[in-house]
């Protein structure tokens, strides 16, 4: 892995040039040029812990290229062992919004999410380098980045711009990472409707810039329907869209944002569901995109595409007959897929042993308001973060919760 | 058990520790460490290791036998094996991780980061710096801002213990 092997040389050098102090009384002095191999595959939590070990160990743990190669490992150990499935979902009697922990085997954990619980809506579209973002659709107000491991988080003023009526059908959000400017950019696609005559409004947000959004000039015409891009993988978020074609009119298409070119590409789907009629599900498949595409009927099969960026679509294998599912509603690192059984209750199904993993029955929660998604730990924090404080009392904690989130809507 | 003859045959290395001691293995079991290789493939049949300690290498060539006849049938073998090996005390693994990084040997290297991150994780920072004799350069208002700065990681009951 190119990424990995460029962040343990940079840190060996580092290492052997280290500016400790003279009277540091160390005796394993060669072992100091390891201490980032071994670092990186700690917890965040221990990391946080471990800055008070000294001030070397404080200023590792906040390089860049430390955080990289941390991710690196948390993401390689989170396709191994599944160690953070973040289930959002709703309280059966209050609706408000909550997003837990799953550990395996069977227990949840409730996070202190920053977004205002009482909200109407909430999406979280994520991750991007171990970095969620919580907004209100249908217009992607009160946008909020999170990092649920370092239980950090900051709100973002929206733009001036606002959707114009009969233009504008939704806001979809997406998320990137910008690996070589260690930089996080939030898009906001204000998209128009199929018939449109104009192209979408497209506004960019880099982390880095304080300035504020961008407006992105784009040629292509894609339509979008859903309010947040459908998948997120090395960074660059992708949409299932439709497109114009000359030929054969409305068809289906996958949109990428290009996060070096900072412009946006159409490609192909697979060939199976040109027609369009089928259900598809589009995943991150060890940093590659797949996609799983059924039929909305009991017993069907479900079949599993992948994209080779030179060799485009293959499809890899069918899993099934699966029956007793409504619709799929994960696909996770491992290869496990989330789907939602008929009582509403999501099931993780192992597809290469055929066997069900576990029943995500989270209780007193509304049967079909789970959204399943997997975000490795990440040390990444983005400037004006403040740790998540989980509100007391719920009058007070409403009023200036409010108050406090009024910037960040469109008016 | 193998014949003599078979033995003659093996190409065979010298590596000699930091504290001049020479130990004789088959050049397929050196080779699994790229320093070694490299030398190999240079012509070098003599290997001079100026930064490996006999107690290490001793260890390290015990391994490196063991990782060579690795075959499908074996696999518990050799598992119980590394279970067997990390289990140590600190320092001797970070003189061994100081060998297998020098040695480039990326699987025991892998294994032996793994082994010391997974015994300090729910490690108090206080046990940590004793662990690896490392002196607070904070001051005591210095660490508790920092403290304070990530309470959430404080807490919870933390293992105090250095093994």
């Amino acid at each position: 892995m190119p990424a990995k092997g460029k962040g343990k040389g940079k840190k060996r050098g580092k290492g052997n040039s280290n500016n400790r102090d003279p009277d540091d009384p160390i005796p394993n002095y060669k072992i100091l040029p390891f201490i980032p191999d071994i670092l990186s595959l700690l917890p965040v939590k221990s990391l946080l812990r471990f800055k008070c070990v000294c001030k070397q160990w404080r200023n590792l743990i906040s390089k860049p290229d430390f955080v990289a190669t941390h991710y690196a490992h948390s993401s390689a150990l989170q396709r191994k062992v599944n160690s953070s499935v973040i289930i959002q979902t709703r309280h059966e009697e209050s609706s408000d919004h909550a997003v837990l922990l799953y550990k395996f085997p069977k227990s949840f954990v409730e996070l202190e999410n920053p977004f205002p619980f009482f909200f109407p809506g909430m999406s979280i579209v994520g991750p991007a380098n171990g970095i969620l973002c919580l907004f209100q659709p249908p217009w992607g107000d009160v946008i909020t980045l999170w990092n649920p491991a370092m239980k950090m988080s900051r709100m973002v003023k929206l733009s001036k711009t606002k959707p114009v009526e009969n233009v504008h059908v939704i806001v979809s959000i997406g998320l990137a990472f910008d690996s070589e400017k260690n930089d996080l950019l939030i898009l906001r696609i204000f998209c128009v409707g199929s018939k449109s005559t104009v192209p979408n409004h497209v506004e960019i947000r880099s982390m880095k810039n304080a300035l504020g959004w961008d407006e992105l000039k784009t040629n292509l015409d894609f339509y979008i329907v859903d309010c947040t891009c459908d998948a997120i993988i090395k960074g660059v978020p992708y949409w299932l869209a439709h497109i114009t074609d000359p030929l054969y009119g409305l068809r289906e298409a996958l949109v990428r944002f290009d996060v070096g070119k900072m412009e946006f590409e159409i490609l192909p789907m697979p060939e199976y569901i040109a027609d369009g009629s089928k259900k598809k599900y589009l995943a991150n498949f060890e940093d590659s995109p797949g996609m799983l595409i059924w039929e909305e009927k009991d017993g069907c099969l479900v079949h599993v595409w992948l994209m080779d960026e030179l060799e485009g679509w293959r499809k890899r294998r069918s899993i099934g007959p699966l029956f007793g599912f409504t619709t799929i509603l994960s696909c996770l690192w491992n290869g496990y897929i989330v789907v939602e059984g008929n009582d509403g209750m999501p099931i993780l199904f192992d597809p290469v042993a055929y066997s069900i993993k576990a029943r995500f029955n989270v209780v007193n929660n509304k049967k079909g308001s789970y959204f399943i998604f997997e975000c490795p730990e990440s040390l990444f924090q983005i400037e004006g973060m403040v740790t998540v404080k989980m509100p007391t009392a719920r009058e007070s904690t409403r009023k200036r919760m409010l108050r406090e989130c009024d910037p960040y809507f469109m008016r | 058990m193998a014949s003599t003859t078979e033995t003659k045959q093996k190409k065979m290395l010298i590596l000699k520790s930091a504290d001049n001691d020479e130990f004789e293995i088959e050049e397929s079991v050196g080779v699994q460490s790229e320093t070694i290789k490299n030398l190999v493939e240079d012509g070098f049949t003599f290997v001079p290791l100026p930064n490996v300690y006999t107690k290490a290498l001793i260890k390290i060539i015990d391994y490196l036998k063991k990782h060579a006849n690795k075959t499908d049938s074996n696999d518990e073998e050799i598992k119980t094996f590394d279970k067997d090996f990390v289990n140590t005390t600190f320092d001797d693994l970070f003189e061994l991780v100081s060998a297998a990084n020098y040695l480039h040997i990326s699987c025991l290297m892998n294994m032996l980061c793994q082994t010391i991150a997974d015994r300090i994780k729910d490690k108090s920072p206080e046990a940590v710096r004793k662990i690896f004799h490392i002196n607070c350069d904070y001051t005591p208002e210095e660490e508790a801002k920092i403290r304070k700065a990530n309470a959430q990681a404080f807490e919870g009951q933390f293992d105090e213990s250095l093994d």
